[in-house]
């Protein structure tokens, strides 16, 4: 091994978190950090950026915990952020977190942050699993293999997280790094590129043998920034090289012997994977994810109604001015309190992904039925998303955060609208109920077939439109179960909810103001802006028989599709000449045409909030006005034939 | 381990998560009658009879179904336990009591935590033996 | 013998002998231990027959024949319905008394030696000790076996 001087100036005050997925990162960034920490992402994209300021005996520094990735490579969007934070942040350690019972493979990582820099720290995680297993790893043998400094910790039982921040802050400026030597025939390569790339001023803050290495592998980033492509490729040999370098480190500092036989992740793993539980198994986990949601969330929400109609009532009381008093009343606290009401249903929903996942049971779900989602060129990951859609279309469109495909990522969120969330289903009881009596409960069976239908349909056309019908890669680790930590779950659930109110809110909240103005002037009901909206609408609308009183519910709809029931009560309320208030307008429309409506509701514009969330989720406008025009084309045709067709039978 | 007392655990759990299900498919005893929880009800016996259907001689793929069908087991009383509080909690905003006897599915409680010491059991089994 | 990773048998161990895939899933893969001389197992297959997982370097990963099928390895036993013409070695029967009693009917037991002699279409054609016979794939893929 040869130590090798290089240029680099380091900021020292920012430590830089590496490491595969599911090693833990984030369980140690937690113990560094505590609750310092802030999410949101990097710019530009939609992956997560958590970072966070650690204090300790007097010093602080600031932490970044980068995406978990495998390689330093290009290839994934992980693997940019990753690597563009190291080359032109430059934080003063790079600190990379392995697996102690697949040290091997973290060990690979390693090497390829140490061809890029000094200042590295490794710490080796889940020790307590591996002297379970049977090893036990001596940190000083192979700190002294690597030349740089090691230690064991688990963030489970809390050991040697205090010699992490002592060593973390300690790390001196020892600009050197560490390498190793691949073949003659490489190294020859590697002297010629480098001596050609020091010839290069623009180069001069990068390091020569790093961007030599990356070219042979070659890496479009680093042939792009040198203007160097070459004609062969060594990135096989360059890979097996490093892999015998790590088995040679790990022979002498690993030791023990590995038990023969099942561990828990593989006993638990017979069933969850099994040829015929597993589906079952998963199915059952989804009936009680979605039954404690609706269950438990139902009495919250009556609270939270509850507490904002007292609210609601409080202001009005001292508020003189009758339009000031709609205002905040009908208008901010009834829109607002819209998104509320929502509010347990989605931390609830969210609590059971995050256990979900901190157990390490979402990998092999989608393991179970990723064969049926093959056929939509999805994957299994996508499936529990669209599941989540039939709560609430924000959560299934936020929880895609978690597919690493950026193809399939946005078919599933573009699909999701489709997916008939709990919102709609109060219109379908009102309609249904009034038009279909008995034979409701059929109707709103067939919305939801209907709903199944459209998006299987639109993921194979949006798949075929956008990216030119490939089917996604799968490539997916199923990690070791572990026990969920209490606060590890809470943060996830709070980060994610949070969010939720944030986007959605602030979106609500305008758009209430909006539709309340609409409504109330010049003069309520029937002679507001809405209502006029609406008249003017109806020539659009003729081919499908809605008067304007529907036209306008489904205008305000788009704030949130609840406000539908309420706007069709408020209109028709004033007709009513029997007992039903919608009883009067069972003379104004037909069967096919309420069917058509139903459907009409069922596919078109998503909701505010939804939007709101798309845009978040896929970072561009351009999805949230195809979202809104797709939609709408959709609804009407599909709506249009249920009429021609109803008009028939 | 000794095969045959797996197969009596196996059995039981099997048996009195079939019969549970039963239970809350016709609401026969102290339950309401709700066949999609029958069903779930059913899956978790399912686990229990498959292990039987393991080779007696597969140690280690007997004790990963006790395993796993009791840590269910367990899942569905803590399901039933919130399930009552939500119910509970809804009366009491609506200042009536709602809650009955069979609103409780005691069955499904007791029997649910009374089975998962099972996992606790097979675990150890797991971790200590090397099959 | 060298066989596509998707064609192992499951709980068999192989050594990645090539991986042509392009050289993006290839970079991805090699991150994750797939290199030439690397031991690999396959765990499980999945209720309707795909993805598969296979453990490699301690870490279980999903993979699906899209990329299965072009990652060779080289094993020991495979499922008779991939065997390509030569001799073998019968190691196990996936079957109940009246399959393994109507192969034994045509030579082919558990530790017997067998030689396929054309392995196309829908049918797999055998002659064990000079009995001749036909197997369908389904039945084939129920054999195991291994090299001589």
């Amino acid at each position: 091994m040869e130590k090798h001087r290089d240029g680099i100036e380091s900021r020292k005050s920012t430590i830089a978190l590496l490491g595969n997925p599911n090693v833990g990162k984030t369980s140690i960034f937690n113990a560094l950090t505590g609750s310092r920490q802030v999410v949101a992402n990097w710019p530009g994209v939609t992956v997560e950026k958590r970072a966070g300021v650690m204090k300790h005996h007097n010093h602080t520094v600031d932490v970044v915990d980068l995406p978990g990735t495998y390689t330093l490579g290009a290839t994934s969007l992980d693997e940019k952020i990753a690597r563009d934070f190291l080359v032109n942040e430059k934080p003063g350690v790079a600190m990379v977190i392995g697996d102690a019972v697949n040290l091997e493979r973290s060990l690979y990582l390693l090497l390829q942050v140490l061809e890029l820099r000094g200042d590295v720290v490794l710490a080796v995680n889940a020790v307590d699993e591996a002297r379970k297993a049977g090893f036990e790893i001596d940190k000083n043998e192979l700190s002294k293999q690597l030349g740089i400094p090691v230690v064991v910790t688990s963030a489970i039982t809390g050991e040697g997280i205090e010699e992490l921040k002592n060593t973390l802050v300690k790390s001196t400026k020892s600009s050197s790094h560490v390498h190793y030597l691949f073949s003659d025939e490489v190294e020859a390569h590697l002297r010629d590129l480098s001596e050609r790339i020091r010839g290069n001023p623009s180069m001069a803050g990068f390091d020569e043998r790093w961007l030599s290495i990356k070219l042979l592998e070659r890496d479009h980033e680093v042939q792009k920034i040198t203007g160097i492509t070459l004609d062969y490729d060594f990135s096989v040999e360059i890979a097996e090289t490093r892999y015998k370098y790590i088995k040679r480190i790990l022979s002498t500092s690993v030791k023990g012997k590995e038990k023969i036989g099942w561990n828990f992740s593989e006993a638990i793993d017979h069933v969850m994977t099994h040829r015929f539980l597993g589906i079952l198994i998963f199915l059952a986990v989804m009936y009680i994810i979605f039954q404690l949601t609706f269950t438990i969330s139902g009495p919250l929400s009556i609270m939270i109604e509850e507490l904002l109609g007292g609210l609601g009532r409080a202001f009005g009381g001292f508020i003189g001015l009758d339009w000031l008093r709609s205002l905040v009343v009908d208008g901010i606290i009834g829109g607002v309190g819209a998104v509320l009401v929502f509010v347990p249903n989605i931390f609830i929903l969210f609590l059971a992904l995050g256990i979900l996942e901190e157990t390490g049971y979402l990998p092999r779900a989608a393991f179970v039925i990723d064969r049926l989602m093959y056929a939509m060129k999805l994957s299994g990951r996508s499936f529990i998303s669209m599941l989540l859609g039939f709560g609430c279309n924000v959560s299934s469109i936020m929880s895609t955060r978690s597919i690493s495909e950026p193809k399939e990522r946005i078919v599933t969120i573009l699909v999701s609208p489709f997916i008939s969330c709990s919102a709609r289903l109060p219109v379908y009881v009102l309609i249904a109920g009034t038009f279909f009596g008995a034979r409701a409960g059929v109707v709103i069976f067939f919305l939801y077939v209907l709903s199944i239908v459209i998006t299987v349909l639109s993921a194979l056309l949006i798949n075929k439109l956008f990216f030119k019908g490939e089917p996604s890669t799968l490539i997916m680790e199923l990690p070791r179960y572990r026990k969920p930590r209490l606060s590890s779950i809470l943060l996830y659930t709070w980060n994610k909810g949070r969010h939720f109110l944030e986007k959605a809110g602030t979106i609500i909240l305008g758009a209430s103001v909006v539709i309340w103005f609409l409504s109330y002037f010049p003069s309520e009901g029937t002679g507001s802006f809405a209502a006029m909206i609406g008249k003017s609408l109806e020539p659009l609308f003729i081919p499908l028989g809605y008067t304007w009183e529907m036209i306008t519910s489904l205008v305000f709809g788009i704030a949130a599709k609840e406000v539908i029931v309420s706007s069709l009560t408020t209109f028709f309320g004033n007709l009513s000449i029997s007992g039903s208030s919608l009883g009067a307008i069972r003379t104004l429309i037909t069967p096919e045409i309420a069917l058509s409506f139903l459907v009409f509701v069922l596919l078109y514009v998503p909701c505010m909030p939804t939007l709101a969330v798309i845009k978040n989720e896929t970072g561009s406008y351009k999805y949230v006005f195809f979202s809104v025009f797709y939609s709408l084309a959709v609804a009407y045709i599909v709506a249009l034939i249920v009429r021609i067709v109803g008009g028939l039978i | 381990m000794r095969g045959r007392s797996i197969t009596f655990w196996l059995m039981l759990g099997g048996v009195l998560f079939a019969a549970l299900a039963l239970n809350s498919f016709y609401g026969l005893l102290l339950t309401n009658h709700d066949p999609f929880l029958a069903i779930i009800i059913g899956i978790n016996s399912s686990i229990y009879f498959f292990g039987i259907a393991e080779k007696k001689s597969d140690v280690r793929k007997r004790y990963s179904h006790l395993l796993v069908g009791s840590f269910f087991s367990y899942v569905l009383s803590i399901y039933q336990v919130l399930v009552v509080f939500s119910v509970w909690l809804e009366g009491l905003l609506i200042s009536s009591c709602l809650l009955t006897v069979e609103i409780l599915n005691l069955p499904l409680i007791v029997s649910g935590f009374a089975i998962s010491f099972l996992f606790d059991f097979a675990r150890k089994q797991i971790e200590t033996n090397n099959f | 013998m060298v066989v596509p990773l998707s064609r192992m048998c499951e709980g068999e161990k192989g050594k990645i002998r090539k991986l042509e895939l392009p050289p993006l899933t290839r970079e991805r893969l090699c991150g994750l231990g797939f290199v030439s001389g690397e031991e690999i197992q396959l765990v499980k297959v999945a209720p309707f027959g795909d993805p598969k997982v296979f453990r490699i370097k301690g870490t279980d990963i999903t993979l699906r024949e899209d990329i299965s099928m072009w990652i060779l390895v080289e094993t020991s036993s495979v499922p008779l319905s991939y065997a390509a013409n030569g001799e073998y070695l019968v190691s196990i029967i996936n079957g109940g008394m009246g399959f393994r009693e109507r192969l034994r009917m045509v030579g082919i037991e558990v530790g017997k030696k067998i030689t396929v002699t054309g392995n196309i279409g829908k049918r797999i054609e055998i002659n064990a000790n000079g009995i001749r016979s036909a197997l369908s794939r389904g039945q084939a893929m129920r054999i195991i076996i291994r090299e001589r």
